[in-house]
């Protein structure tokens, strides 16, 4: 009985180990303070009315000026003309509002905000202001840490506006969404560090849902993905969307993500 | 004669009052991977005074050496684990002394630093002394709380010079509330 209590308490202990590095939702932490990262996030989608897929690339830069305030700015890009085109401008401002650390754990807000400009013509009920849409979002997201296994929700009110030289709907009566996400992250190596060379492998399983205020219509989608840390610097992301359950009216349903990020520490002075 | 004895025992109090910090562990809260504990460790290189930080990235436990014994900012190791976005769990100084009298809400002067002992018997210590600093934002939510009901002078809560010190304060210097 002994040896079966202490399999699972073995068990438990090194299972539970992770991360809140997320590949679709950003956590309520920041990166340390006077920082830089730069983000290449790369999105192959399918097509779901002709099966191609596209491709969407989204460079990003990643500022921490403070310790409680994070800023990224993003182009968005696809190929959906034929070749690659600047399709919009993504503004994305975060502030931790909340911190209780203790050791290996922690409990963190924070509150963001998201404007974009896009001038893609719009033929879909699903709101991305990150991607698709002209328009604004608003939330909060909250995240724990308990030794090395994260969970982070967020909640965030979509408005979009009209895409630059293209109208969204008419009678705008679909252009607001509420949205949520639950995401889980897990260490999975090493179990044991010896140094920051040491490459670090994380497996992530993430809930994206949205609800149109309008139709009352949504979706439901999961990300699992894998994450390695090269030389505790440098983040490669692949995962693979896909939903679950929905009746909103969209382009893409599913397909894969590959990200590729790198910090840069005390890069501002 | 007398003046012989008056030099001997000027001689033995200074020698009681000397110590030097050869070194400090920090422990950081909040965090468990490599990445989060590298800003720290990259964070606190930012101070021109230390020497080497060596990590180990499983306690989140960094060691410090410095340059100049005389010149260590304790404070600013803690606002530099802060600005990478964490806390400060733990923080203890290893300091090299000799006859050094302590005493419970007294204060001893080391290395241009003033320490108000706390939790402690009245002893002399020599040697190498592990002093753990118990100010607010040194330790878990949780330790500090159990540390604030060990005392009601108000020094504590500041971190300053206070009414409540002997010698009574001349102007608001930094003291640092440690015990073994």
């Amino acid at each position: 009985m002994l040896k079966y209590r202490l399999f699972w308490v073995l068990f438990i202990s090194t299972s539970t180990s992770a991360q809140e590095l997320f590949v679709v939702t950003e956590p309520a932490s920041n990166m340390p303070a006077k920082s830089i990262g730069i983000r290449m996030a790369n999105y192959f989608m399918q097509i779901d009315s002709s099966l191609k897929t596209s491709y969407h690339a989204m460079p990003e830069i990643m500022i921490a000026p403070t310790k409680n305030i994070m800023l990224h700015a993003a182009i968005v890009s696809s190929n959906q003309k034929g070749g690659l085109h600047v399709e919009g401008l993504s503004l994305y401002a975060k502030y931790r509002f909340l911190s209780i650390d203790d050791v290996h754990k922690h409990f963190r807000m924070a509150a963001f905000g998201r404007w974009s400009t896009n001038n893609t013509p719009v033929h879909m009920d699903e709101i991305s202001i990150q991607m698709h849409n002209s328009g604004y979002e608003l939330g909060t997201v909250a995240t724990g840490l308990l030794h090395k296994t994260a969970i982070s929700s967020s909640l965030y009110y979509q408005k979009a506006k009209n895409n630059v030289q293209n109208k969204h709907h008419t009678d705008f009566r679909l252009n607001k969404s509420i949205n949520y996400s639950l995401s889980f992250g897990q260490l999975v190596l090493p179990k044991t560090y010896t140094s920051y060379r040491q490459t670090n492998f994380n497996v992530m399983l993430e809930f994206i849902g949205q609800v149109n205020t309008g139709n009352n219509k949504g979706f439901l989608d999961v990300v699992p993905s894998i994450q390695a840390i090269f030389n505790s610097v440098a983040r490669l992301d692949i995962g693979f969307r896909k939903q679950l359950t929905g009746n909103l009216q969209r382009d893409f349903s599913q397909g894969f993500i590959v990200k590729l990020e790198y910090l840069f520490f005390n890069a501002l002075k | 004669m007398k003046n012989i004895f008056f030099t001997i025992a000027l001689l033995l109090m200074i020698s009681t009052a000397k110590a030097q910090i050869t070194k400090i562990d920090l422990q950081a809260s909040g965090l468990t991977c490599s990445m989060c504990n590298k800003s720290i460790y990259k964070s606190l290189l930012t101070i021109t005074n230390i020497d080497k930080v060596e990590s180990d990235l499983n306690n989140n436990t960094f060691t410090i050496y410095f340059k100049e014994a005389k010149l260590v900012n304790i404070d600013e190791l803690k606002n530099k684990v802060e600005v990478a976005g964490y806390k400060v769990a733990n923080l203890w100084l290893y300091t090299q002394v000799e006859k050094l009298g302590v005493k419970n809400d007294t204060h001893t002067e080391m290395d241009n630093q003033t320490f108000h002992f706390m939790d402690v018997q009245e002893q002399e210590l020599s040697g190498l002394v592990k002093l753990r600093v118990v100010d607010k934002g040194f330790l878990t939510t949780k330790q500090y709380k159990a540390f604030e009901k060990k005392t009601t002078m108000k020094c504590f809560k500041s971190g300053f010079m206070e009414d409540c010190c002997t010698p009574k304060a001349k102007d608001k210097k930094r003291i640092y509330h440690v015990t073994l």
